[in-house]
């Protein structure tokens, strides 16, 4: 056989092994995906103010995370006995807001009260609780949550003191 | 020794034996077209195979992929959606809940335990290896394995849990799906079907091309095979159309310049030899008449002057080779009828055997010269010619052979023989090939002799104007033997 047909016959095999392995779905082994669903939880976290008027934890049991409108509306309705028994204060009147979420990043909080009643550590409890209902549902902590009083805008895109932005 | 024994050389028969691929290929796949049909159908079956290979190769990447990644994002990420709200610690019926509202065929397990109740993915006929990653890992993944003859996809995932500052843990349930690629296989098929179908236009469209591509070669290849045929048959002005500029052409022009000056070449030899035969004949003829005169004068002087005499000796020797002189000049007119081709046949009804008798006679060669010239050998022949063949024939054996030479006549087939033989030494094997040519001196150290050298090439010229044939050969008991065929009827033997 000179080089030629040598060749010629490599070519050819090569070919016919490339397409007969080509065929059919083969097995494969296991196979990363990305990354996996967040989200489970007992309950979400809430945001009182401790001794000093410090932003302090309190997660609340619930059974389940729910959304960050659940969690926002469980922080307006105040603290529960067990909470109440261990010191921890609200600087947020006993109101119920409306809550907007146009999209997943943004959340607009609508308090029936004048701004002039939502102070500082009131829109860090509100900051707090709504980040980390959206951070322990998977979702990154860039939330934006604007706040709006009776009249008119108390705060733009509100960080939370207690986590990084 | 036989050619193909010789020691050293290998015989032919057995490298052949052996047979090289080229040597197998069969005489008739050999031409240009089978070459050419043969190199474009292999060449569009390794493209269609190639391109209907890469093309599946690259569809079931992307059918495959495509299909895998929209079942592993939509399960995903609805169980991104439930999440939140599912109950934690679940119980078994939160676990069946689960399951019944995830896209697809799928079950939950927490901490290893799947729910009894439902119509739910048995996790146990997940592939062991799957579900061990995902029990230990903090990332969806999948595995691809078959089941009852299906191609399967099995995806798995752990529902995690974050912590407030984003600090993500293994919950305890995990999510799988079983997803049937039997469908997407169905798809991908269909990317190698088109393949083939492709395949089998392409390949007799290649065959077709191929046709036609031989025809359009081999079409100035056959018209320079018949050009070259028409040249080798003596049709020097032969020349060949050269329209186009390819390779072909090229040939052509330069098949044109050859035959050019090959005309050029043969018609300059040809009017050279013209010439140089025109300049022998005039010569012959001018020669003729001082000849004529000088033999009438010799003659004279012959009979006039005494024989002992130094005069008459050198008489005598004048009047020989004057007459030597004259046949040399005779014979150059003969054979200038041949080269100018105006020798005429003039032929007649002759008893051959009587004719030979008579020419023998006539020359007085009767008592040194035995026959057998039986009176019943007739043909249609020039009575001249064939008594200036035998008389040369028979003058060269008697000067050249030793006697007894011997004249006879038969016929063979429609042809009149004549054989002349003598019991000389015959012909050496180098004269053999040149005893027809004109002026050859078989033996070199005599350059002189009676005959003008020219006798057997007019016998020979006589013999191919009667359309026959005049041989020399030696006898296989020695002795040079000349035998003339003629054909009895007139016609070319």
């Amino acid at each position: 056989m000179n080089p030629v047909t040598r060749a010629g016959a490599l070519l050819a095999a090569l070919t016919l092994l490339t397409v007969l392995t080509g065929c059919g779905v083969r097995p494969t082994g296991v196979v990363q995906a990305g990354e996996a669903p967040v989200g489970v939880a007992t309950g979400p976290m809430l945001y009182f103010l401790g001794e000093g008027n410090v932003t302090t934890a309190a997660p609340r049991v619930t059974g389940r995370l729910g959304t960050v409108a659940d969690a926002l509306t469980l922080l307006f309705a105040g603290q529960d006995p067990e909470e109440l028994a261990s010191g921890l204060n609200t600087a947020l009147p006993p109101v119920t807001p409306v809550l907007e979420q146009p999209d997943a990043d943004v959340m607009i909080v609508r308090v029936p009260l004048n701004t002039v009643f939502l102070s500082r550590p009131a829109l860090d409890q509100i900051a707090c609780t709504a980040i980390a209902a959206r951070v322990m549902a998977g979702a990154g902590a860039g939330l934006r949550v604007t706040v709006f009083g009776k009249n008119g805008l108390a705060a733009e895109d509100v960080a939370c003191s207690l986590m990084k932005s | 020794m036989k050619p193909g024994v010789k020691p050293g050389v290998k015989p032919r028969a057995k490298a052949s034996a052996k047979g090289s691929l080229k040597e197998r290929i069969p005489l008739w796949a050999k031409g240009i077209r089978p070459r050419l049909i043969l190199a474009f159908t292999a060449v569009s079956l390794l493209a269609t195979i190639a391109a209907s290979g890469a093309s599946y190769v690259s569809g079931r990447r992307t059918v495959l992929t495509s299909e895998q990644n929209e079942t592993i994002i939509g399960l995903r990420n609805a169980v991104d959606v439930l999440a939140p709200q599912l109950t934690m610690p679940p119980t078994s019926k939160d676990l069946a809940q689960l399951a019944d509202r995830l896209p697809g065929f799928t079950g939950v397990t927490f901490q290893g335990q799947q729910p009894a109740e439902g119509n739910h993915l048995d996790v146990t006929v997940v592939p062991a290896e799957l579900r061990t990653a995902v029990s230990t890992g903090l990332g969806t993944k999948f595995q691809r394995g078959i089941r009852y003859d299906r191609p399967v996809l099995w995806i798995g995932m752990p529902i995690l849990r974050s912590t407030p500052d984003g600090k993500q843990e293994r919950s305890g349930i995990e999510v799988y799906g079983e997803h049937d690629l039997g469908e997407a296989v169905q798809s991908i098929e269909e990317f190698s079907d088109n393949g083939w179908t492709t395949g089998t236009i392409a390949v007799p469209l290649a065959i077709l091309i191929a046709w036609l591509a031989a025809e359009a070669v081999l079409r100035p290849v056959r018209r320079l095979r018949d050009a070259a045929r028409r040249l080798a048959d003596g049709e020097l002005s032969t020349r060949l159309a050269t329209p186009g500029a390819d390779e072909l052409t090229e040939l052509a022009k330069t098949f044109n310049h050859t035959a050019s000056s090959l005309e050029t070449s043969v018609g300059e030899l040809r009017r050279m030899q013209a010439d140089a035969h025109r300049f022998v004949a005039d010569v012959s003829h001018e020669l003729r008449t001082p000849l004529a005169a000088m033999t009438a004068v010799t003659d004279l002087l012959e009979e006039e002057t005494g024989l002992d005499s130094d005069t008459g000796r050198a008489a005598r020797l004048v009047g020989s080779e004057t007459r030597n002189l004259t046949r040399l000049v005779e014979d150059l007119i003969e054979i200038s009828r041949f080269d100018s081709g105006t020798a005429r046949l003039d032929r007649q009804l002759v008893d051959v055997g009587a004719l030979i008798g008579q020419t023998l006679r006539a020359r007085g060669w009767t008592d040194s010269v035995e026959t057998d010239l039986p009176g019943d050998q007739v043909a249609l022949l020039d009575r001249r010619r064939l008594d200036v063949i035998v008389a040369n024939l028979v003058g060269n054996a008697l000067r050249h052979g030793e006697p007894p030479v011997r004249v006879t006549v038969g016929t063979a087939g429609t042809s009149v023989v004549v054989t002349v033989t003598d019991q000389g030494p015959g012909l050496p094997e180098h004269v053999l090939p040149h005893v027809f040519d004109r002026l050859y001196k078989a033996d070199t150290a005599r350059s002189r002799s009676e005959g003008s050298g020219l006798g057997l090439a007019i016998a020979a010229e006589n013999a191919t104007l009667h359309g026959g044939t005049l041989e020399a050969a030696n006898q296989p008991g020695g002795g040079a033997s000349f035998t003339l065929r003629l054909p009895i009827d007139g016609t070319t033997a």
